[in-house]
C-alpha cells in the first residue's frame, strides 16, 4: 500500500472513486493522508457528499477523514463548522450547495473533517484551482461513481479506483465488475482535434449530435438521454461518422440501436467520459463485435486499484486470493487498503 | 393614484433598465426599487441630478479610479442578514465573522477610493474598529479564525489539543490511540465552549456598529447604482433635465431601444424635437410615419427623468408630474377579459379622473382605432377637446387630421411631403420593397400653424405600392368632394 505514494507522485490533482459505498474509499483517503504526513501539503475536497458519520443503510461506522495541521480543505458551510480541527477561514467561494456555501479553510490543528464539495465538473475544477492557489502540493478529490453525480474524475490528472467485498458476496463477481468498470473508465479518448472541437460545440447546444464526413454537424434536441435511441436510429446514414451523446449511454439505448439498424457500424459514438457509460459486458461486447465504436472526449487516467477484502455486511475474502486474482485481470497496480504494509 | 401606468417594455424602458448592471446586492436593491420623485421632492430630485452629473464628469475624466472602485464593489458580499442577526442578539458563526471582517476591509478600501475620486456626497463610515476587533493579532489579513489572542484560556486549551495530537501521531498501539482520541474529543468540546463565549462577545460588540453597517449598505448601493446610471448616460449622450413648471420640451431626443434596433440594420434614428404646452397636443401624419415611436420616446424620457436618470436628448425640460400615462392601440386587458376597445375606455376614464386632480402627462397612441372611423373620429375629437381644458399635458397621435381645434398645438410628421416621387418610384421598381419607402420617409415633426390641406401620404403610398388605379381615382374624387366630411 505504501507504494501508492509513488504512483500518485507525478500528479497534482488525484481523485479517489469507489465502486460502491463501503468499499473502503475513505480508508484509502485516510491512508494517503497518513502517508504524506510531513511530506506533502495536501488540499482536500469532494464531489457530492460523502464521509458521513454512519451509513444509513448498513449503520456501519464510516471513517471520517483525519487531517494533518496545515491541510487546506473545501467543504460546505454546515460541515465546515462541524469539523473539529481548529479552523481558519481562507475564502468563501460563492459556490452554493444544499448544505450551504463552499468554504475553503485551513486546519490549524489535526482533526476530523467531513467533505462535501460542489457537484458540477466546472465548479469542482474551480474549487480545486482555488485550493492549489493556496499553495498545496496535491489536491485529493473524494469522488463518486454514480448516475446521480454530474462531476467526473476526468477533471483530475489521476484517479484511484476503490473496490471491495461490499460489492458482492462472490469474489469472482467483484473481480468481474471491477475489471469491467475499469474498462469503461479507461475508454479510449478521441484524438482528432477537429472532431473534439465540433463535439464540444455540440454538447453546448444539445444532448445529441451527428458529425458528417464533411465535418458539418447537426444537433437534435432530446429531453433525456434515455429517449435518444429513437433519434439516433432516425439520423444514422452513410454520411454520419460520429454520434455525440451528452450524459449517460445505457444498455437500453445500445440495445434499441442494435435491434433497429445496422448503420451504427464503423461509426464512432462519443461520450463525455467513461463515467457516462452504464453498459453491461454483454451489450458492450455485442456492440463492439458487430463493428460499433465508443470513444470519450475526456480520458480518465486510472493509476491503480485498491481492494478492501472486508465487507461491512459481515463477510470477508481472503485478501491474498483477492489481490492475486485482481492483479491477474488488470494491467495496472492493485493494492490492499487494509494493511499489507508489514 | 398610480404614478405611472405604462407598458415598460413597449416604450423601450426595459431595454435600458436591463443595461444597468450593479455590482453589489445593495446596488441591485436600488435598481429593483426605483424611486419615482414627486412634486414635493423637487430638492431631492435636483440633488440626485447634481450627484449623477458629478459622477458622469468624474467617470469621463478619470476612468481608472472607477475601474478600481468596481473591482472593490464586486467583492462585497451580502452581510445584511448577519448584521440584523447580531442586532437581535444572535451569536454569529465563524463564516459570518469572516464575511464581516472582509466587508470592513473592502469598506475601508472603498472609502479611500471615494476620497481620491472626490465623490464627497458618498458617506462611507470607517469600520476600522470592527476590523481591528476581528484582527486581534494585527496581521492585516483577510482570513479569519477564533484567534487564541482572544483568551488566555483558549490558548491553553489549544496547546493541550496540539500536545495530544502529537501523542496520537507517534503512538502505534491502536488501543492507546483510541484512548487518546477520547481525551482529544474532551478537549475539542472545551475548545468549542470557549470559542462560543468569544463569538458571543464579538457578536455583541459588532451589534453596536449595526447602524454604521446599515449606513454603509445604503452608501455602497447608492454609489454602485449612480455609476450604472452614469454609464448609461454616457453611452447615449443623455442630458441633465431642466425642471420647468410650465412646459415640456425636448430637443433631439432619442429612444435607445429603437436607435439600437435601427443601427443593427444599418439605419439611423431621426431625433425628435417637440414642445408641449398645457392642454392637448395632436400629432398627425401618415401610417409608417413614426408617430407611435414619438409618443413612446417622450414617455420614456419623462419617466427616466422622474426616476432620477438623465434624459436621452440634447436638451430636456419638464415639470415634476403627478402621473405619466401611456395608452396605446395594442393595449390588452386579458386579465379582465375585455376587448381592446373596452379596455381603452376604462383606461381613458381613469385618465379623465386623474387630470381633474393632478398635473400629469398622458400619451394617447391612436386610441379608438379599433372602432368604425366615424365614431372613432368623434370620440377622439371629443377627448381632445375635453382634455384640452385641464392643466396637464395630453399628447394625442391620430390619423384624423381634423380633430385639431385652433386652441390646440398640432404637429405633423413631414412624411413623404418633400419627396421626389419619380425618384422614389424608380427606386421602388429596382428594390421592390416597403423598406424603400421607409428610407424616404422624413420622420421629423413640424408644427402646424393653421389647418392646412390634408396630407395625402396614404394615397401616395398606395400608388407607389401599385394599388388599383381605379380605386385610387375614386378615393381622390371622394376627398375632393367631401374635404373634411368628418366635420
Amino acid at each position: 500500500m505504501s507504494d501508492i505514494l509513488s504512483l500518485i507522485k507525478p500528479y497534482k490533482t488525484i481523485s479517489i472513486i469507489g465502486m460502491e459505498k463501503n468499499v473502503g474509499k475513505t480508508t484509502v483517503l485516510n491512508h494517503i493522508i497518513n502517508k504524506t504526513r510531513g511530506g506533502y501539503l495536501l488540499g482536500l475536497t469532494s464531489i457530492g457528499r460523502d464521509g458521513e458519520d454512519t451509513d444509513r443503510v448498513t449503520n456501519t461506522q464510516k471513517p471520517k477523514i483525519y487531517v494533518e495541521k496545515g491541510t487546506i480543505f473545501a467543504t460546505c458551510k454546515e460541515l465546515f463548522l462541524k469539523s473539529d480541527v481548529t479552523k481558519e477561514i481562507l475564502e468563501t467561494t460563492g459556490i452554493y450547495t444544499p448544505l450551504g456555501e463552499i468554504i475553503i479553510g485551513k486546519a490549524l490543528s489535526d482533526g476530523y473533517v467531513e467533505l462535501a464539495g460542489p457537484s458540477a465538473n466546472s465548479l469542482i475544477k474551480e474549487v480545486s484551482n482555488k485550493i492549489i492557489n493556496f499553495g498545496v502540493d496535491k489536491v485529493l478529490v473524494d469522488g463518486a461513481l454514480s448516475r446521480k453525480t454530474m462531476a467526473s474524475p476526468s477533471i483530475t490528472q489521476a484517479t484511484i479506483l476503490s473496490t471491495g467485498a461490499a460489492l458482492s458476496k462472490s469474489l469472482n463477481e467483484v473481480i468481474d465488475k471491477t475489471e469491467h468498470t475499469l474498462r469503461l473508465l479507461s475508454t479510449e479518448k478521441e484524438s482528432n482535434e477537429i472532431i473534439l472541437k465540433l463535439a464540444h460545440e455540440i454538447l453546448k447546444k444539445a444532448r445529441l449530435g451527428f458529425i458528417y464526413k464533411d465535418y458539418s454537424y447537426k444537433t437534435v434536441d432530446v429531453l433525456t438521454s434515455l429517449e435518444s435511441s429513437k433519434y439516433i436510429v432516425e439520423n444514422l446514414n452513410e454520411d454520419v461518422i460520429y454520434v455525440v451523446i451528452k450524459g449517460v449511454l445505457t444498455d437500453k439505448t445500445l440495445e434499441d440501436i442494435i435491434k433497429s439498424t445496422d448503420k451504427y457500424k464503423e461509426k464512432i459514438f462519443l461520450v463525455e467520459d467513461g463515467t457516462k457509460l452504464f453498459l453491461s459486458t454483454d451489450i458492450l461486447n455485442v456492440f463492439i463485435k458487430s463493428g460499433g465504436k465508443i470513444k470519450v472526449l475526456l480520458p480518465i487516467n486510472v493509476v491503480c486499484i485498491t481492494i478492501n477484502p472486508k465487507s461491512p455486511y459481515g463477510y470477508e475474502f481472503d485478501s491474498k486470493v483477492f489481490l492475486e486474482k485482481m492483479r491477474h485481470r488488470v494491467n495496472i497496480p492493485v493494492l490492499n487498503v487494509l494493511g499489507d504494509e508489514k | 393614484m398610480k404614478f405611472f401606468d405604462i407598458d415598460l417594455k413597449e416604450i423601450g424602458f426595459e431595454y435600458v433598465y436591463d443595461q444597468l448592471q450593479p455590482k453589489t446586492i445593495f446596488g441591485m436593491d436600488k435598481k429593483r426599487n426605483l424611486k419615482f420623485y414627486k412634486k414635493h421632492e423637487k430638492e431631492l430630485l435636483i440633488r440626485e441630478f447634481d450627484e449623477l452629473e458629478k459622477v458622469i464628469e468624474k467617470l469621463r475624466y478619470n476612468n481608472e479610479i472607477f475601474e478600481d472602485i468596481e473591482t472593490i464593489l464586486l467583492k462585497f458580499k451580502d452581510i445584511r442578514k448577519s448584521i440584523s442577526r447580531c442586532k437581535n442578539g444572535c451569536v454569529l458563526d465563524e463564516v459570518e465573522l469572516f464575511e464581516i471582517k472582509n466587508f470592513c476591509l473592502n469598506s475601508n478600501a472603498l472609502r479611500n477610493l471615494i476620497l481620491q475620486a472626490g465623490l464627497y456626497f458618498i458617506n462611507l463610515n470607517s469600520l476600522e474598529d470592527v476590523f481591528k476587533l476581528l484582527d486581534p493579532e494585527g496581521k492585516n489579513m483577510p482570513t479569519f479564525h477564533i484567534y487564541s489572542a482572544y483568551s488566555k484560556k483558549l490558548e491553553e486549551i489549544r496547546n493541550k489539543k496540539l500536545d495530544i495530537e502529537r501523542k496520537i501521531l507517534y503512538e502505534l498501539d491502536e488501543k492507546i490511540i483510541d484512548i487518546l482520541k477520547e481525551e482529544r474529543l474532551r478537549i475539542v468540546i472545551e475548545e468549542e465552549e470557549e470559542e462560543l463565549k468569544i463569538k458571543t462577545i464579538l457578536s455583541e460588540k459588532i451589534s453596536f456598529y449595526s447602524k454604521k453597517f446599515e449606513e454603509n449598505f445604503e452608501a455602497i448601493g447608492k454609489l454602485d447604482f449612480l455609476i450604472e446610471k452614469a454609464k448609461l448616460a454616457i453611452k447615449y449622450d443623455a442630458v441633465k433635465p431642466n425642471l420647468d413648471d410650465n412646459r415640456i420640451c425636448f430637443v433631439n431626443q432619442i429612444n435607445p431601444y429603437v436607435l439600437d434596433l435601427l443601427r443593427k440594420n444599418g439605419k439611423n434614428f431621426v431625433p425628435i424635437t417637440i414642445e408641449i404646452p398645457f392642454g392637448t397636443t395632436v400629432i398627425t401624419g401618415a401610417n409608417m410615419g413614426g408617430k407611435s415611436i414619438t409618443l413612446k420616446t417622450i414617455t420614456l424620457n419623462l419617466l427616466m427623468g422622474h426616476l432620477g436618470f438623465f434624459v436621452f436628448a440634447k436638451h430636456a425640460s419638464f415639470p415634476i408630474l403627478d402621473f405619466i400615462y401611456f395608452v396605446s392601440d395594442d393595449l390588452q386587458s386579458v386579465s379582465r377579459g375585455l376587448s381592446t376597445f373596452g379596455a381603452e375606455i376604462i383606461k381613458l376614464n381613469e385618465i379623465i379622473e386623474a387630470v381633474k386632480f393632478g398635473l400629469g402627462f398622458v400619451a394617447l397612441d391612436e386610441v379608438a382605432r379599433g372602432t368604425n372611423p366615424k365614431e372613432g373620429y368623434a370620440i377622439v375629437k371629443a377627448l381632445c377637446k375635453y382634455l384640452n381644458k385641464f392643466k396637464s399635458f395630453v399628447l394625442v397621435s391620430t390619423h384624423y387630421d381634423s380633430v385639431v381645434d385652433n386652441d390646440m398645438s398640432h404637429y405633423q410628421v413631414i412624411g413623404l411631403r418633400n419627396v421626389n416621387f419619380n425618384k422614389l418610384k424608380k427606386d421602388l421598381a429596382l428594390k421592390n420593397s416597403i423598406e424603400v419607402i421607409q428610407e424616404y420617409m422624413d420622420y421629423r415633426l413640424v408644427k402646424v400653424q393653421s389647418l392646412s390641406e390634408v396630407p395625402k401620404d396614404a394615397l401616395n403610398i398606395s400608388k407607389l405600392l401599385g394599388f388599383n388605379q381605379e380605386v385610387i381615382n375614386m378615393a381622390e374624387n371622394i376627398l375632393k368632394e367631401g374635404e373634411g366630411y368628418e366635420k
